[in-house]
Parts: C-alpha cells; sequence; structure tokens
C-alpha cells in the first residue's frame, strides 16, 4: 500500500512540479537568449567603452537582471513548499482527509507517502536550479569574455583545483568534509523540510479553532525553536574550537560545523515531527 | 460471528463542556438496513466519525468484528461523509484508478455502469460536476464496494426527489444481504419503508434502538410520525 500512496502523491505533485519545472526552464532559457542577445552586448560594449558612469549603470542592469533572476527561482522554489503544505494540509485534515483517512493503510504510511514524494520532487527541483543557474552563469561569462562554453566550463573547473589546492597549501584543510556535508545537506534537507511542515500543520490540529492557521503559526514557532537550538550548539563548538587553538584551516572547519549543525538540527526536528504526526493521525486525529 | 459493530459506553468531548455522544453503546448486527435518526446537533455524524476513525472517542471503545478501528476496519467499512471529499481537479476516470487501488473490495465495472446510468461522463473532472451528481459519484463510488458496512452520512439530504428514488434504489441494489447500512437523515419518510432497524439519538444520547416494523407496531403510527412525536419542538 506504501507504494500505490507514493504512486498517487507522486502524481499528483508532479503535476504542480512539472508546471513550476517548465516556467524555470523558460525563465532560463529567456535569461539565455537575453545573454547572447545584441542588447546585453550593447550593454557589455557600453562598459568597456565609456566613462566610468556607463560602466557602472551597465553592470547595474547587469547584476539587476541577475538579482531578479534569482528572486523568482527563489520565489518558485518557496511557492512549490507553500504548495507542497497547502496540499498536505487539504489532502489530510480538510475535506479531502474524509477520503485520505479513510484508506485502508497505516497512519505512518500516509505520511511517509506524503513526505517522499514531495522530497524527491523538491530535491529535483533543488538539482533543476543548480543546472539552470549554472548554465546561465556560464553562458553569462562566455558572453562577457567573448569565450566558448567549454572553455568556461574548463576557466571554472581550474579556478576551483587552484582555490581549493591554495587552501590545503595555506591552511592544511581539505575540502572533501565540506562537499559531504554539501551533497548530504542537499539530499537530506528537503525531507527534513517536509516532515518539519507536515508535522507543524499537524500540530495546528490540537488547537479548537482556526486549526490551519494555529498549524503556520507553528511552523514559524518549530523553526525559531530550531534556530536556538542550532544557535547554542554552534556557540558552544565554537568555543570549544578557538580555546583549542587558533590554526589557519580555523574558519573552514567553524564553516562546516555550521553546516553539520544545521544539518543535525534539521534531522532532529524531522525526526521528532515525523513521529508526532504518526502519533496525531494514528491515535488522536480529530477531524473537523 | 453475526455482531458487526459494537460501541460500549462510547463518549465524545470536543472540549467545550457539552458531551457530543454522551455514554452510547450498541451493537449492530448483520444484513439489516439501520437508520440513525435524529434532530441536528444529536450527535449522529460524530458517531459515524468515530465509527470510520476520523474522530477518537473521549472515553469507551469501539469494534469492528472484534477489532479496533485501523486498516482492517477501514478495509470493510464503505463510507459516504456528508461533504464532498474528492479533489475538484481529478476526473471520476483517474478517482475510480484510485478506489480500484486502495480497495480491493471495489468493482470498477459496477461503478461504471452506475454512471453510465446516470449519464455521467467518467472523463468528467469533479469541479465540472453539480452539486447533487458530484453526490451521485460519491455514492457510486461508495456502494460499488463489497463492504460488510456502509456507512452513509445523509445521502439523500441535498439531492432532487427523482435522484433520491435513484439513490435508494442504487443502496438497496449494491449490498449484499450480509452486509449492514447504517444511514442517517433526517428524511425519514423516503427511506422508513427500507428500514429494518432504527436509533433515535438526541443530545447525545441514544434513546431508542429497536425494530422499525416493531415500532410502528407499539406505536401505530409510522416511524416517521413517531420520530416527529418525541422529538417535537
Amino acid at each position: 500500500m506504501l507504494g500505490k500512496l507514493f504512486k498517487h502523491e507522486f502524481r499528483r505533485i508532479g503535476k504542480m512540479a512539472s508546471l513550476l519545472l517548465a516556467v524555470f526552464f523558460g525563465v532560463t532559457v529567456f535569461g539565455a537568449i537575453y545573454l547572447v542577445s545584441p542588447l546585453f552586448h550593447s550593454i557589455i560594449d557600453a562598459g568597456n567603452n565609456s566613462s566610468m558612469a556607463l560602466t557602472a549603470v551597465s553592470g547595474i542592469i547587469a547584476l539587476l537582471g541577475l538579482l531578479s533572476y534569482m528572486l523568482m527561482l527563489v520565489g518558485l522554489s518557496f511557492g512549490f513548499i507553500i504548495y507542497l503544505g497547502f496540499r498536505f494540509y487539504r489532502s489530510m485534515y480538510s475535506d479531502e482527509g474524509y477520503l485520505t483517512n479513510t484508506l485502508p493503510v497505516k497512519s505512518s504510511h500516509l505520511i511517509i507517502a506524503k513526505i517522499a514524494a514531495g522530497g524527491i520532487w523538491m530535491l529535483i527541483m533543488t538539482l533543476a536550479l543548480y543546472v539552470f543557474v549554472g548554465f546561465l552563469v556560464i553562458v553569462g561569462y562566455s558572453q562577457m569574455r567573448g569565450i566558448g562554453l567549454f572553455d568556461v566550463i574548463t576557466f571554472f573547473r581550474e579556478a576551483l583545483n587552484t582555490f581549493v589546492e591554495l587552501v590545503k597549501e595555506v591552511a592544511d584543510y581539505d575540502f572533501s568534509t565540506s562537499w559531504i556535508l554539501l551533497i548530504c545537506m542537499t539530499i537530506i534537507s528537503p525531507f527534513a523540510t517536509l516532515s518539519i511542515l507536515f508535522g507543524s500543520l499537524t500540530l495546528g490540529q490540537y488547537s479548537w479553532k482556526n486549526k490551519g492557521l494555529m498549524g503556520i503559526l507553528a511552523f514559524i514557532g518549530v523553526r525559531i525553536a530550531m534556530s536556538i537550538f542550532s544557535g547554542i550548539l554552534s556557540l558552544g563548538i565554537t568555543m570549544f574550537r578557538t580555546n583549542a587553538g587558533n590554526d589557519p584551516e580555523l574558519m573552514f572547519m567553524l564553516a562546516n560545523d555550521k553546516y553539520l549543525v544545521n544539518l543535525l538540527a534539521q534531522i532532529i526536528f524531522a525526526c521528532l515531527l515525523f513521529f508526532w504526526s504518526i502519533h496525531v493521525v494514528s491515535d488522536r486525529l480529530n477531524m473537523e | 460471528m453475526n455482531d458487526l459493530l459494537v460501541l460500549s459506553n462510547v463518549s465524545k468531548n470536543y472540549g467545550y463542556g457539552k458531551l457530543a455522544v454522551n455514554n452510547v453503546s450498541i451493537t449492530l448486527p448483520r444484513g439489516k438496513i439501520i437508520g440513525l435518526l435524529g434532530p441536528n446537533g444529536s450527535g449522529k455524524t460524530t458517531m459515524i466519525k468515530m465509527i470510520n476513525g476520523l474522530l477518537q472517542p473521549t472515553e469507551g471503545e469501539i469494534r469492528f468484528l472484534g477489532e479496533k478501528i485501523g486498516p482492517e476496519s477501514k478495509a470493510r467499512i464503505s463510507y459516504l461523509p456528508d461533504r464532498t471529499y474528492l479533489s475538484p481537479s481529478d476526473t471520476i476516470s483517474s478517482i475510480l484508478d484510485y478506489f480500484e487501488d486502495f480497495y480491493e473490495d471495489f468493482s470498477r465495472e459496477r461503478a461504471v455502469k452506475m454512471l453510465e446510468d446516470l449519464q455521467i461522463d467518467p472523463r468528467a473532472k469533479m469541479k465540472t460536476l453539480s452539486k447533487g451528481t458530484k453526490e451521485k459519484v460519491q455514492l457510486i463510488l461508495v456502494m460499488s464496494r463489497e463492504a460488510d458496512l456502509y456507512v452513509l452520512d445523509e445521502p439523500i439530504a441535498g439531492v432532487d426527489p427523482a435522484a433520491r428514488d435513484y439513490i435508494l434504489r442504487t443502496i438497496l441494489n449494491n449490498y449484499h444481504q450480509n452486509a449492514s447500512i447504517l444511514i442517517s437523515t433526517h428524511l425519514i419518510s423516503d427511506i422508513e419503508q427500507v428500514l429494518d432497524e432504527v436509533i433515535f439519538m438526541r443530545d447525545g444520547r441514544l434513546i431508542l434502538y429497536g425494530s422499525a416494523p416493531q415500532i410502528r407496531e407499539q406505536q401505530g403510527k409510522s416511524v416517521d410520525a413517531y420520530f416527529r412525536e418525541v422529538f417535537a419542538c
């Protein structure tokens, strides 16, 4: 039954996710066309050949373009999370919940299927976002420098390698831990975020009135609690690290610690709220 | 086992003082059509929701075929709520897929036949249907299951008299004789002739549970007339 629940949930979310991915893709293609267009070249030329004032203006225009693109992507990503929260609430605790909660399935399977399906779509969208942004940066740099796309990729790869080697030489720091943390964060974060969001909306079920609103407030409260928890933990680790010595690699280690603490906080809160949701749906369900 | 559903000292308190269901004990047998009757706010819907696991009793216990309410009971109880519980963006056909996937006792052929009888296009989206047609689609889904217990919350409240006849015929023609139907309604006169037993509820309390023919015989009047007498304002 878990497989069937996942299949239906994945399909339903897929409709909205595909639409958003199409918008991501459309905006990226539009951005790439703009970057190879004579308009963008005229801005670059104006910046290169004219006065300081014109250089600044062309720089601001390019920056604003990039900024609005990034804002749009971030907005769409947040919009998708809001959609998932809304869908969860509607299918579990609103009218559609009368069907969902009378299906002959375990309550834990209902929650797992929703987190898994939503999380996989969020992961796909995050990866798509990395690819689209990376693509635009490469196209933009290629146009600004007048070099080919593959040359840009080579340039960035070499620059990254040089940076990594430099850090290793100066600070004796290996980036492998950072990469592992980044990958873990990318994979775990969507599922943890949804577990926290769905758990918070479930917390709202304890209210007699305005259960949806109370769920949103519970989510804000949980996020604040998470920030306090990771803040305290980070502070303790920072104090421990700085007391232990002031190595050149300290800056990178502290950055890793911050990642690790955030990851840990996400996992702990996600697990707590996941089991809480299962408990409520199986033993404390009170549909309006 | 002849006892299908057993409620033992079941109460439900929503938390603002009043008990929605107050210490109800009742045993529903197999093979009966049972009317759950009472005025608004008498606790009918609360009781139905508890039977389906949508509400948890504050006190007492509900057992279906000897088991607590859970996935096993949900696989054997077919529930029609008093609201539209289908997604507006879904087509009827995709809803049939959904029911077929989750309910082993669901008969797609029976559902398609009933949809044809009512000239409802399975390709139509729920949001394009009228309120009455949505209710009919839900009833078709519920009655296309080979369940042990059908729990119908106000199935004829929002439809015209012609549709009521169809709905009642659908209910009667589609349940097997070993199953029971618990049907909640205000419109007693429309269903009185098909009821084997009746439950009267008032202010969350069970005030009468008996055989419909017996009530007619003892009281010398129809169940509908007796209901009006008992619940006269």
